[in-house]
């Protein structure tokens, strides 16, 4: 099976697919890892790390002692089990990208990780846009700028990746398609 | 012990003594929100709730052992299964593999549904025990003719529960994982923590009683010993009290 593959529906039945006004879902699958553990494996991350990193601006949660970004999260996240501060990491770099996957209070296969993709001159957005997109489940709002977002599927075991630019949408396939890059650190 | 509150129609909460007792309820309140440690694992924990933010769609499993962030974990869980193709019972873990056995995905098994659902009843019950033990001893302590003392009993006895929860519910755990590592571990660690937590609570309870009447004895004793000490000073017998500072010794007074 290939490192990642594409499909229009998830293999979970009672996935609950992004629903927004101009938005197109798609489903990046890959093989279960060999030695047990979840999450996906090493060659998926890197791949999709680099596809990220090649097409967009991709920011995502992080633990807030190393992020050079931080919010405070409302109480309504907090009963959610955020932090008190929840760390923000945006960047292109693909060894940061791949740390997505495994950030400590930020679990992707238990789906406590969201990832949005910007535009590469896309200005900063506010807090609050960031904060309303964690508040539902799925999304009911996103930021303006953003033009696509990764969510872990069921147990992590698979990614929904949603799109309102068809450029973006092309291109990060395009990039999913490409040899892979050099396994980053994780 | 006082007799704190006269309820003779209350049922088997209620000690000779007719106080409320609150082991039971603080047992198993303790059980379902205090971290229970599994030794020998580097920090992972028995819980019922997740670590790390979820979306408000929550999690789908019910048990956790885990470590303080999430990041290593097992947790017994409901859904659709990667493995089976099914939505079933199974186990999720990650970074856990050696202590227990189970790689990621694997079927819970006859007895995983009847753990899925028990874990599920229990947290929401021990928390409602919880609520009931602190409302309980709230209780005891406003109506006390001495609210201090009984509040310096109570935190005992809170302090015991805890103690004893960590403590009995660990080797529960350890004991429970010698049986059957996962399962095993959580309800050895939960039933254990239900025990050590209500033994704790009256043993800290007691302890505490014991120490709050023997403070209450010394001085006691010291009272008496200077209001001895006095009225042999002031005594016509003992003859005029000395000057102060210094010590007089006086022909005729009474030793």
């Amino acid at each position: 099976m290939e490192a990642i593959t594409l499909a229009d529906n998830p293999p979970d039945p009672a996935w609950r697919p992004l629903k927004l006004p101009g938005w197109r879902c798609d489903h990046l699958l890959w093989p279960r890892r060999a030695d047990g553990e979840a999450g996906p494996p090493a060659a998926t991350v890197a791949a999709l790390a680099a596809a990220l990193g090649a097409v967009a601006d991709t920011l995502f949660l992080a633990e807030a002692a190393a992020a050079p970004r931080r919010l405070p999260a409302p109480w309504s996240l907090r009963r959610q089990g955020a932090p008190a501060v929840i760390g923000l990491v945006r960047t292109r770099d693909p060894a940061l990208i791949a740390t997505l996957f495994d950030q400590p209070g930020f679990d992707w296969t238990q789906r406590g990780q969201m990832v949005w993709l910007f535009p590469p001159d896309a200005p900063p957005c506010a807090d609050a846009e960031i904060l309303a997109t964690m508040e539902e489940d799925p999304p009911a709002a996103l930021p303006a700028a953003c033009t696509g977002l990764l969510r872990p599927g069921t147990d992590g075991d698979f990614a929904e990746l949603a799109t309102r630019d068809a450029a973006l949408r092309a291109a990060v396939l395009a990039a999913l398609s490409q040899p892979r890059a050099p396994t980053p650190r994780q | 012990m006082d007799t704190l509150v006269e309820w003779e129609a209350a049922g088997a909460i209620i000690d000779a003594g007719g106080e409320i007792t609150g082991s039971v309820p603080v047992g198993a309140g303790m059980a379902a929100t205090v971290r229970i440690p599994v030794p020998g694992t580097n920090g992972l924990a028995v819980e019922l709730t997740p670590r790390g933010w979820r979306p408000r769609g929550g999690t789908t499993s019910t048990l956790f052992i885990q470590d303080a962030t999430g990041r290593r974990h097992l947790r017994l869980d409901y859904g659709h299964n990667v493995a089976t193709g099914r939505v079933d019972f199974h186990w999720n873990q990650k970074g856990v593999a050696q202590q227990f056995g189970l790689g990621n995905h694997a079927p819970a098994g006859p007895g995983g549904g009847a753990l899925y659902h028990g874990a599920r009843y229990f947290r929401h019950a021990g928390r409602l025990l919880m609520v009931v033990g602190v409302a309980a001893d709230t209780y005891s302590v406003v109506v006390s003719d001495r609210p201090f003392r009984q509040l310096a009993i109570v935190t005992g006895g809170w302090a015991g529960a805890w103690a004893g929860c960590k403590l009995v519910g660990a080797a529960g755990a350890a004991g429970g994982t010698l049986v059957k590592p996962g399962g095993g571990t959580a309800v050895g660690g939960l039933l254990g923590c239900l025990v050590g937590g209500a033994s704790g609570y009256w043993a800290g309870k007691v302890l505490t009683t014991e120490a709050i009447e023997l403070g209450e004895e010394v001085v006691r004793r010291i009272v008496e010993e200077i209001s001895a000490r006095e009225y042999r000073d002031n005594s016509p017998l003992g003859g005029p009290r000395p000057s102060s500072g210094s010590a007089v010794p006086s022909a005729g007074r009474a030793q």
